[in-house]
């Protein structure tokens, strides 16, 4: 009995431990929407500076790749690095177009964001395999990328350090229809890593945020 | 009688003076873009970008569209290519610094058979990084000095360094520096244990040699190979344009991350909540959707 009380303390010891290291990988949280053409969303920059321990983070709506093999996406928002040329964050488009070699990367900075700045962030299907990227309604880039529909994707990426510090608000998330109307999320494909968590009001509707993490661990009684 | 004659004369003055001002304030700006494209053809030429042409795609917006080709078909590729399709997209991006007013431009890349590999349209807003002069601390570039300090700088990672070259003067841009690095590995799991440290390392370095007298680097331009010489990565990162270019081949590991790929299956919608939480941070109230847009629409040649 005594034995298997100490072996549950270690249990949850270890659980403790591993919850409040740091961890070193990359998270992506937030929501998605299948089948669209498009996504776009308000993105707020948070209202002060925020904590980064190494690295930095992006928020953004995106197109997914269509497979592991295939790796062409478009992506826009803005994004914040433990570097010395990000004095504040930046709004981007980034872009992987076929067949994603070793010349086909890009990502540009558009301009340089303010605490508290809320954008429109769109990427949205035009013909063909072609897509666009804008930013408060005005075109930064096309390019050919991908077929549509796509899986689309409103998110945070956090890297390499789980101290890094998160806070984005996503509003008015939208996703285009083929016929070019643009809806509401209305799906719940959340997706949250430890620390980093959905405040989740609506599909379309959510906060992005590093929280604690309060793990119950299953001790079956002898 | 006499003073409506009068007036019919004086209104026909002044309509033929509105006229010619608006066909002079026209043609000075037809001529003004079609200087741009032929400063910009010559400046790509002598830099030996294999330009196919330069062409007005709208007057107004003004709008262009480069074609240059590729040096290799689709499955081959050699550094060259790289930086002729930037070199191209810098000198249409960095037009309105040196006087000109450019909307937006396409990068149209074929291959030798004359078939179309890249499309691509950028376009430009006077509020742009790009569009606004890069703050470079130091007035004169000394590139034996740059790179002395990019030696003793350089973080290899396991990686030969094989070569460091900086130089002066990058296509229309006579005072800014190109630096070009070259690095090496005889194990592909060096490198890819290398790669993200290194391009975070490199930018760091990048700006530390414009700290200091001698720095104005514009572009730094990272190569990895492997033993027998094939090229693994590319990395561009332009500094006045705030842009990164290149990618990594088959196997190597990337220093950009992308979104995730399409799901296999159907996915599974998640159950509300995931987690118990506890916030960081005080809940601040949510944004009212920022009013509709008029969105202009892309000049898009290709369906």
């Amino acid at each position: 009995m005594k034995g298997l009380r100490a072996i549950a303390l270690i249990i949850v010891m270890i659980i403790f431990i591993f919850c409040t290291e740091k961890v070193s990988a990359d998270w992506r949280v937030g929501n998605t929407r299948t089948n669209a053409y498009g996504a776009k969303a308000n993105i707020w920059v948070p209202s002060s500076p925020i904590y980064l321990e190494e690295s930095g983070e992006s928020n953004w709506v995106s197109t997914r790749m269509p497979s592991i093999q295939e790796r062409y996406w478009m992506q826009t928002g803005w994004r914040y690095y433990n570097h010395p040329d990000y004095p504040s964050p930046k709004s981007y488009v980034e872009y992987c177009t076929p067949p994603c070699g070793p010349l086909d990367y890009y990502a540009q900075n558009k301009a340089i964001l303010s605490w508290g700045d809320i954008s429109e962030y769109k990427v949205d299907h035009y013909s063909g395999t072609t897509w666009c990227a804008s930013i408060n309604g005005v075109l930064q880039n096309c390019a050919i990328v991908r077929s549509a529909p796509s899986t689309v994707d409103a998110r945070s990426e956090i890297h390499n350090s789980s101290n890094n510090e998160l806070d984005t608000q996503f509003s008015a998330v939208y996703y285009k229809t083929s016929d070019g109307l643009w809806f509401l999320f209305d799906q719940n494909f959340w997706e949250e890593g430890c620390p980093y968590l959905v405040e989740k009001d609506q599909p379309y509707y959510f906060r992005n945020y590093r929280g604690t993490c309060i793990f119950l661990p299953i001790i079956a009684s002898p | 009688m006499i003073n409506t004659k009068r007036l019919l004369l004086i209104a026909t003055i002044m309509f033929v003076l509105v006229a010619s001002f608006l066909v002079i304030q026209k043609v000075i700006r037809v001529r003004a873009q079609d200087d741009l494209i032929t400063s910009l053809s010559e400046t790509l030429t002598h830099e030996g970008v294999p330009l196919l042409n330069i062409t007005t795609l709208s007057r107004s917006p003004f709008q262009i569209e480069i074609s240059i080709e590729r040096t290799q078909n689709i499955d081959e590729w050699s550094s060259d290519d790289l930086w002729y399709d930037h070199l191209s997209r810098r000198e249409a991006e960095l037009a309105y610094l040196n006087g000109h007013r450019l909307d937006s431009y396409t990068l149209a890349v074929y291959n030798p058979q004359g078939e179309l590999l890249k499309w691509e349209q950028t376009f430009l807003s006077p509020g742009a990084i790009s569009q606004n002069p890069y703050p470079y601390k130091n007035a004169t570039p000394d590139d034996k000095t740059v790179e002395q300090n990019a030696n003793d700088l350089i973080e290899l990672y396991g990686l030969s360094l094989d070569s460091l070259q900086v130089k002066t003067g990058i296509g229309s841009r006579v005072d800014v520096q190109l630096l070009t690095i070259q690095m090496s590995a005889n194990d592909l799991s060096i490198v890819n244990e290398a790669v993200p440290n290194i391009i975070p390392s490199i930018r760091i370095m990048t700006m530390k040699l414009n700290e200091v007298p001698g720095g104005r680097i514009a572009i730094i331009w990272l190569k990895i190979i492997n033993n027998k010489g094939d090229p693994l990565l590319e990395y561009l990162w332009d500094l006045e344009l705030d842009v990164e270019r290149g990618g990594t081949e088959e196997g190597v590991t990337s220093w950009f991350t992308g979104p995730l790929s399409e799901p296999e299956g159907d996915m599974e919608p998640t159950n509300l909540p995931l987690a118990t939480v506890s916030p960081t941070l005080t809940n601040q109230p949510y944004p009212e959707p920022i009013n509709p847009k008029v969105y202009t629409t892309p000049q898009l040649p290709y369906p």
